[in-house]
């Protein structure tokens, strides 16, 4: 074992003890807390540098080396963990590790002027731990250990700023509608752990991932015919659709925009909502399995691939009418991960996670550059009241349109054009349907509308606002313009002719080949996807690039095309309001009926019992007074004084003292010559 | 010789100590403290070097008077880091002691020899020797602050009922020996095995029951506590946080070796004599410590309830049991020493052991305040802490012999309704720092960096022992192997 | 069990009998003195005098135990110490020649380990001044 793998421990743990020493650090020293989290995130990085190295150069059938240990044992039973480290895990310990300490230099600037710094820094740690954790856990329980964990720093850090009650109700928000994913995702790992009897995903052949407990899985077979495998990989992919905000369980992430800019940029972008891809991706064994003879595709998967279409479309269209820069950005984000999951749906790991990594770049470049925005603008976050920026803050407004271009999917120079159109393809030769693929590049279609419409709103045009603009300072800068790069330079990576990363995850060498890039298929998918990037952006700058709106009231220009429409996007499709009166509604009329049948039913009953307690006692009372009284009393007082006895022991008089000894010693005897023989 | 090796250096240490106080200025004396610590690190480091040739089996010296086994090993480790802990705390008291501080030192070095001779103790004269080593010890540390009534009071108490406890521990000692004509633990073992009539020996009888309550004194179990909470309140905090763990300490380790190792054939038939004193010393430690304001006298009666728990591993009178009693002596040592650490800074400067002193201990030192809530939360046995996983193994130790005997689920019912209890006034305390009103004083407390540093030990080690409980339990099992191997000898004698 | 107790019997009689002596002193001195004063019980004045231990002499003034220095105590004690450490180095003086053939290390060592801690302690009361009676 290499030691990086025995040290892997080591990248969620530099970060945990900066958390805790920041916890104790008192309140001022800033500096102090900034150091401490910069620097555990930079070591981390090195690490997860090296254990990248590391996975690089390795024979065929890809690297794994894993580190298991016992936790303790309990009768017979053994609780083991550990961690593994494979090109998935290395992969993304990199890019969180990067990501994260771009943001955390960023925070800096962001939140000079908070009163309460250090406990921002403090979270901040303490949300990388737990996410690093989530990458290097081998051990499904440790997983999710650390998963509960992101979602307590999640909550904590979308909460942060408390005093605002709505800040406060999207910290709650956030942190219930993930834990009812969770529910399903731990009754998949109860069930699990009961079936294979081990939670360790590699153990030498014995983990729950490799091909004999694969192979019992598959086998057995539950309700309705379905296989314990499908079952269970159904429930675990619950948890990926809370924390992954997958359609129905999408509501607390816009609402997540309420924390400070680098929170949503770690959460959107780096951590949180990777962690339910990275999950997917995790157990990809488990969900692609199928019993032998049946050669489709696997029921998990394919449950997998329509709620990610349906998310990538559905989040996309509500984009559109968004005016809240970070709200758009939300939906952005969910509809990304619905590319996502698609992706691993219908393409395999590769094809997510590529999406997954090139996303994290330009989505975090995008929600600093937001928050950049937000800065120099004095706190302004809807679109209608910025324009013009493009002369007030220009290197902002080059890092935001190479986000832009990046995640609309503006071809060949940007990588996102690349990790979208793998998917895309992967989408047009799956067997089972050829609906994800339509929806597919309809939400291509929109993205690209979308991300035109607010760059045409925020940087074209006159400035609407009030307070004069202005560029950020350097520290919030340097992030944006190290991101802008990330985002150009992966897509090389994941080429059709070069598909380094692909090749990476599954072990063999990559070879450079244009021809591939030039095969038939390919090139009309690459066409087809250039043509809808090129129509999404030429609509948008039809609407809104021609005419810049004038003032911050004017009606959308969409709007003014279709009303109907346009209300029904701007209000995010009344999901919320849909929830509202159904579910929280039901459970009203629940609780409701629950105290209606208190009053009337175990009310009555209370009361009539309690009416014939009464009587009884009132003749009680009678009684008492003639015969019991008198006992009681004089027991009473044989308490009060047999406790005063009792204190008297410990008067503090020695002579007493030995006295109880003397006394005590020979009740012993006494004891033993009549009780132990 | 090389069997004492560790005694001797700290007997050493402790003269060096003594000479070096008369040619030290006044104001430097505190380094005496600091080198007195720092040289039995040395000693401790020593010991894991040292030990491990003979760590292959026991072996004896002295005629048998001396063992040095897993068991001696770990209780000699344990009581250097107890002292070394102890020392810390002593320097940071040394303002409230008028004079001769580096005495103070010396007496926690000899006392500390006492409890290392004790861990090695084979033979009933050296039990006597030993605990009168550390007896005589504690009588002046006890009432060190001269100055002060109280303190003379804890010493002169200390003094009187130790005197009647060892009398009984020596009567019993002589009753043994009259019947059996042996003093040594493996010859007595071995006289049983041989005449098991005298196991039915009234005289014999009366001579064990002595001298367990000799050791019984020790370990503050009911009912012979009485002397606790007035000792605890009353004498200089150092003296009472290494009363409280080295001392019951001492009394543990020779209560094991004489129960299991000299008269195991009694000790099969007082289960139920166990069963008693434990669960009565857990409810009166407990209920006892409801109303109290003092924090010393609180811990007082909480140490007083450990004891109970700690019976409770010798009640259960399995491996298991004995293995959970070692674990949970190293949880509670850490504990102990955390929370009367953080008594001893807090009312450096005040007179009162108050528990009002802590109000608004969170602002004036969040790291003290953080120390005293973790051996507080631990003590009440609340998971993932050290004191949780100690009770857990005592408890599961006594469900095992539940099958055996009934009374075992009864005293797991009262155990765990003192342990419910004791939630009452230990988070009475962590209240105490973190919500009292009208708070007044918010001055920050300065607290030196060997005693930050002992702090942060104590707090790894708590949860170090609650977390990852592997090592440590392998650890304590392996030491209490040492109480069962039968004495080297006895088969030559009988086959 | 009985024959182990029988050699106890000789101190079971001792016992009796300072029990027996000390209670029949008591006793006796009581009785006598009720018997001295006999018929005289109607005068309680005069009987003060008769009661006095010395009925002609003079009238003790004062307490019986004077107040001494406290470095009168510590002067004893110490002294005490170091003389009864004497009492160790008989027995080994007296088996030293023996002993030295076969475990001759030992022997010089313990009794050398002896003084050297006594030493020790020597020059710490010598050093805080305890022998030092003005101070």
């Amino acid at each position: 074992m290499s030691w990086i793998t025995k040290n892997l421990w080591l990248i969620p743990i530099l970060p945990l003890l900066a958390a805790a020493l920041i916890s104790v650090c008192k309140q001022p020293r800033r500096r102090t807390a900034a150091t401490l989290a910069i620097g555990s995130m930079v070591f981390s990085f090195l690490l997860s540098c090296c254990a990248f190295a590391t996975t690089l150069h390795s024979e065929h059938g890809g690297f794994r080396e894993v580190a298991n240990f016992d936790w303790f044992s309990f009768g017979t039973t053994t609780l083991r963990l550990g961690w593994v480290l494979d090109p998935l895990t290395a992969c993304m310990l990199v890019m969180v590790t990067f990501v994260g300490t771009l943001i955390f230099i960023y925070s800096i600037g962001y939140m000079a002027h908070d009163e309460n710094f250090t406990r921002f820094f403090c979270f901040l740690a303490l949300f990388a731990a737990a996410m690093l954790g989530i990458l290097i856990a081998n051990n499904l329980l440790l997983l999710f250990i650390s998963w509960e964990l992101v979602g307590l720093a999640s909550y904590l850090l979308i909460g942060f700023w408390f005093h605002k009650p709505s800040a406060a109700a999207a910290a709650k928000k956030a942190f219930i509608t993930t834990r009812i994913g969770d529910i399903g995702f731990f009754i998949g790992i109860l069930w699990l752990y009961s079936s294979t009897g081990t939670l360790l995903f590699y153990d030498n052949g014995a983990g729950c991932l490799e091909s004999s407990a694969l192979t019992k899985l598959v086998t057995e077979t539950t309700f309705a015919g379905m296989a314990v495998s499908t079952a269970i990989a159904i429930l675990i992919f619950c948890g990926a659709i809370g924390k992954s905000g997958q359609v129905p369980l999408h509501v607390w992430l816009p609402d997540a925009m309420e924390g400070p800019t680098p929170v949503s940029a770690l959460i959107h972008a780096a951590t949180m909502v990777a962690a339910g891809v990275f999950l997917v991706a995790r157990v990809y064994p488990l969900m692609e399995v199928t019993a032998p003879g049946l050669p489709s595709v696997s029921t998990a998967l394919q449950v997998v691939t329509w709620i990610g279409a349906i998310t990538a479309v559905f989040a996309a269209l509500i984009a559109v009418a968004q005016n809240d820069i970070k709200r758009i950005l939300a939906y952005s984000t969910v509809s990304q991960l619905g590319f996502m999951m698609m992706g691993l749906g219908m393409g395999g790991v590769a094809v997510g996670m590529f999406h997954l990594i090139t996303h994290a770049f330009f989505k975090s470049l995008l929600f600093l550059g937001a928050g950049s925005i937000i800065h120099g603008c004095h706190e302004e976050q809807d679109i209608r009241h910025m324009g013009g920026l493009k002369k007030y803050m220009p290197l902002t407004f080059a890092t935001y349109a190479i986000g832009m271009m990046a995640l609309s999917g503006v071809p060949f120079f940007f990588s996102g054009f690349w990790s979208k159109d793998e998917i895309l393809h992967s989408a047009f030769t799956w067997q089972v349907s050829k609906i994800p693929f339509y929806l597919a590049a309809f939400g291509a279609l929109l993205t690209a509308f979308y991300m035109t419409r607010q760059i045409c709103y925020a940087f074209f045009g006159s400035y609407r606002g009030h307070k004069h603009p202005h560029e950020s300072p350097r520290v919030m800068t340097v992030p944006l313009v190290l991101l802008a790069i990330g985002a150009i330079v992966l897509g090389v990576f994941g080429t059709p002719a070069w598909p380094a990363f692909e090749t990476y995850l599954s072990g063999h060498d990559a070879e450079f080949d244009v021809a591939k890039l030039l095969r038939g298929e390919t090139l009309s998918v690459m066409l087809i996807s250039i043509c809808i990037v090129a129509v999404g952006i030429f609509a948008a700058w039809q609407l809104y690039g021609r005419k810049p709106v004038k003032t911050a009231d004017q009606p959308d220009p969409l709007e003014a095309v279709n009303g109907n429409v346009y209300r029904w996007l701007a209000n995010r499709l009344y999901i919320d309001e849909f929830y509202d009166a159904t579910v929280i509604r039901l459970n009203a009329a629940f609780a409701y009926s629950a105290d209606l049948l208190d009053r009337v039913l175990w009310g009555g009953a209370v009361r009539a019992a309690s009416l014939v307690t009464l009587a009884f006692a009132h003749i009680n009372r009678t009684i008492d007074d003639l015969f019991i009284n008198f006992g009681f009393d004089e027991s009473c007082h044989n308490i009060r004084r047999s406790s005063g006895f009792l204190s008297k022991l410990q008067d503090g008089q020695i002579q007493n003292y030995l006295r109880g000894i003397g006394v005590a010693l020979a009740t012993l005897v006494l004891f033993l010559i009549w009780g132990c023989r | 010789m090389n069997l004492m090796i560790l005694e001797l250096a700290v007997v050493v240490l402790g003269l060096g100590i003594l000479l070096g106080d008369l040619w030290t200025a006044a104001h430097q004396k505190h380094l005496l403290g600091y080198a007195a610590a720092a040289l039995l690190g040395v000693i401790l480091l020593a010991s894991f070097f040292g030990l491990e040739q003979v760590g292959s089996g026991p072996a004896y010296a002295f005629n048998n008077m001396l063992v040095l086994d897993g068991l001696a090993v770990f209780f000699k480790r344990f009581f250097l880091i107890a002292a070394i802990l102890v020392l810390l705390m002593s320097v940071e008291f040394s303002n409230r002691i008028q004079s001769g501080i580096s005495e103070f030192y010396c007496l926690i070095l000899f006392a500390l020899t006492g409890m290392m001779f004790a861990a090695s103790a084979n033979d009933f004269i050296m039990v006597f020797v030993a605990l009168e080593l550390i007896s005589v010890t504690f009588y002046v540390l006890n009432s060190f602050q001269r100055n002060r009534l109280a303190s003379l009071e804890a010493g002169i108490k200390y003094l009187i009922l130790s005197a009647l406890s060892a009398a009984f521990l020596v009567f019993g000692i002589a009753l043994v020996f009259g019947t059996t004509t042996f003093t040594n633990f493996a010859d007595i073992q071995r006289a049983l095995v041989a005449n098991p009539a005298l196991a039915g020996n009234g005289l014999f009888l009366l001579g064990v029951l002595m001298i367990i309550v000799g050791l019984g004194f020790k370990i503050a179990a009911f009912p012979f506590q009485i002397w606790a909470p007035d000792v605890y309140q009353g004498s200089p905090t150092p003296s009472t946080a290494f009363l409280a763990v080295g001392s019951k300490a001492a009394g543990i380790v020779l209560l094991l070796r004489v129960l299991f190792v000299a008269v195991p054939a009694v000790t099969q038939h007082w289960s139920k004599l166990l069963i008693i004193i434990s669960a009565i010393t857990i409810l009166y430690g407990n209920l006892c410590a409801i109303p109290q304001r003092n924090l010393k006298r609180l811990l007082g009666y909480s140490s007083i309830s450990n004891a109970g728990y700690l019976l409770l591993g010798f009640a259960a009178l399995s491996q298991a049991g004995k293995a959970a009693i070692l674990y949970y002596l190293a949880g509670y040592l850490f504990t102990v020493v955390a929370a009367f650490t953080v008594i001893c800074l807090v009312t450096r400067d005040r007179d009162s052991d108050d528990i009002t002193v802590l109000a608004g201990l969170h602002r004036r030192s969040p790291l003290l305040a953080m120390a005293l809530t973790m051996a507080m939360v631990s003590l009440a046995g609340i998971p993932p802490l050290a004191g949780f996983f100690g009770k857990f193994l005592l408890l599961k130790a006594v469900v095992e012999q539940g099958a055996t005997n009934s009374a075992y689920y009864w005293l797991v019912g009262i155990t765990v309704f003192g342990v419910v209890i004791s939630l009452y006034y230990y988070f009475g305390v962590i209240r105490a720092i973190y919500w009292s009103k009208d708070v007044t004083d918010f001055s920050p407390i300065t607290v030196s960096w060997p005693a930050k540093l002992s702090l942060v030990v104590c707090m790894a080690a708590i949860l170090y022992l609650g977390l990852l409980p592997g090592k440590p339990l392998k650890l304590s099992e392996d030491s209490a192997l040492a109480l069962t191997t039968p004495v080297s000898g006895s088969k030559q004698l009988f086959h | 069990m009985d024959s182990q107790l029988t050699q106890y019997i000789p101190i079971l009689i001792l016992l009796l009998v300072a029990i027996g002596a000390a209670a029949g002193m008591l006793i006796a001195s009581v009785a006598l003195g009720r018997w001295a004063n006999r018929g005289r019980l109607q005068n309680r004045a005069k009987n003060q005098n008769i009661n006095t231990p010395y009925e002609c002499g003079m009238i003790a003034v004062g307490e019986g135990n004077t107040r001494l220095s406290v470095k009168f105590y510590l002067v004893a004690m110490l002294f005490i110490l170091f003389d009864i450490e004497v009492v160790f180095m008989y027995p080994w003086a007296v088996v030293y020649r023996d002993m030295l053939k076969t475990n001759g290390p030992v022997i010089l060592g313990s009794m050398v380990s002896f003084l050297g801690i006594l030493f020790i302690g020597y020059i710490y009361a010598l050093k805080k001044k305890a022998f030092d009676w003005k101070s």
